[in-house]
C-alpha cells in the first residue's frame, strides 16, 4: 500500500514540474433537467427551473495524456412566496398577509479528467460530482428551517477552444457545457422525519470561464 | 412576632413566586360535518411531504364531530393536515387539506 501510494506521488510530482497551471474564475446559467424538489407540493406552482452560478476552478495536466480539473461552483434559487400565511386578530379579520419563503442553495464541486479532442484544443471530460445542498424554508421573525444535505453523482463536459487569449497565454477565456446529475446521500436531518423524501438533481449549465496560466509566470 | 413576618413572607413566596407562568397548549381542535357514517383518515404532512404522524384512522357517526390533534412533539414549520373521508353506504372518496404553520 505505501510502495502505491508512493509511485503516486513520485509520478504526480514528476509531471507537475512540466505541466501547466490553469487557475479559472467562471460563470454559468444552469437549467434543471430534474429537480425533485419541483415534485414536492411545496414548489408544484412554483418549480424551480433554472439557476445562476459562479465559481472557481483549477486545471493541470496530471499525466501527459489528460488534463485533471476541479470545478467548484455556487448556486442560488429562490422562490418568495411558497407559502402566504395570512395573519388575523382574535375576530378573524385579516391584517396582513406573510411570506415564507423558499431558497436552494448549491456547493458544487466537480473533479473531471480532460480529454483532447484530435487537432484541436476543444476537451471534453468526465468525472464524479459533489453536491453540498443547504434547502430551506424561511419564515422571517418565526423561523429558518435549513436543511443541510450531501450528494454524489457524476458530470459530463465540453469545453471550448480559447475565444479569447493574450499573446502568451497568460490569459484566456474558454465556453463550457456541462450536464451534471447527482443525488443525496446523507441528511443532517435533526429532528425532521424525512423517511420517503429524497434529493435528485439533474441539470445542465452553459457558462464562460476566465483562465489565468500560472506555469507563464 | 419575627415568626409571624417569617410565615407571612413564606405564604407570600408560595403565593407569588409558585406559579408557573401560562404556556400555549399545542394541541388544536378539528371540527367537521360528515353526511353519512364514514371512515376518515387523518394525518400530518410536513414540507418534506414525508406523513409525520397518523392521527387516526377509524368510523365516524354522520353529523357534527371535533377531534383534538396534537403537536407538541413536531418541529416547527410548515404542515398540512390531510383528511380522507370515505362514505360508509355511498363509498364515495372526500379529500381535504389544511395548512398548517407551527412557530414554537
Amino acid at each position: 500500500m505505501m510502495k502505491t501510494i508512493l509511485v503516486f506521488l513520485i509520478i504526480l510530482f514528476s509531471d507537475f514540474s512540466f505541466s501547466q497551471h490553469l487557475v479559472g474564475v467562471n460563470s454559468s446559467i444552469g437549467f434543471f433537467l430534474y429537480n425533485s424538489e419541483n415534485d414536492l407540493q411545496l414548489l408544484k406552482k412554483r418549480t424551480l427551473y433554472e439557476y445562476y452560478a459562479f465559481g472557481l476552478s483549477y486545471e493541470t495536466s496530471l499525466l501527459s495524456t489528460y488534463n485533471i480539473q476541479i470545478d467548484y461552483s455556487y448556486s442560488k434559487s429562490t422562490r418568495n412566496g411558497v407559502i402566504k400565511p395570512i395573519r388575523t386578530d382574535e375576530t378573524g379579520n385579516q391584517l396582513e398577509v406573510l411570506d415564507i419563503d423558499y431558497y436552494l442553495l448549491n456547493h458544487n464541486i466537480d473533479l473531471i479528467f480532460l480529454f483532447q479532442f484530435d487537432d484541436s484544443e476543444v476537451q471534453w471530460g468526465l468525472g464524479p460530482s459533489m453536491v453540498i445542498t443547504n434547502r430551506s424554508l424561511y419564515f422571517p421573525g418565526f423561523f429558518n428551517d435549513i436543511l443541510a444535505s450531501s450528494g454524489i453523482g457524476v458530470c459530463a463536459t465540453i469545453e471550448s477552444f480559447p475565444i479569447f487569449r493574450t499573446t502568451q497565454d497568460l490569459y484566456s477565456a474558454r465556453i463550457y457545457g456541462k450536464i451534471r446529475y447527482t443525488k443525496a446521500i446523507w441528511f443532517d436531518t435533526g429532528i425532521r422525519k424525512l423517511d420517503t423524501y429524497e434529493q435528485q438533481f439533474f441539470d445542465s449549465l452553459i457558462g464562460v470561464r476566465f483562465l489565468f496560466n500560472l506555469s507563464k509566470l | 412576632m419575627p415568626t409571624r413576618i417569617f410565615t407571612l413572607f413564606i405564604f407570600f413566596v408560595l403565593l407569588i413566586g409558585c406559579e408557573s407562568s401560562d404556556i400555549e397548549d399545542p394541541s388544536t381542535a378539528v371540527s367537521f360535518y360528515l353526511s353519512e357514517d364514514s371512515y376518515v383518515v387523518m394525518y400530518l404532512v410536513n414540507h418534506y411531504d414525508v406523513r409525520v404522524i397518523e392521527y387516526f384512522k377509524k368510523e365516524f357517526s354522520k353529523g357534527s364531530q371535533q377531534v383534538m390533534i396534537k403537536m407538541d412533539d413536531l418541529a416547527e414549520g410548515a404542515y398540512t393536515l390531510h383528511m380522507e373521508v370515505t362514505g360508509k353506504y355511498s363509498k364515495t372518496f372526500t379529500q381535504k387539506t389544511i395548512p398548517i404553520i407551527l412557530v414554537k
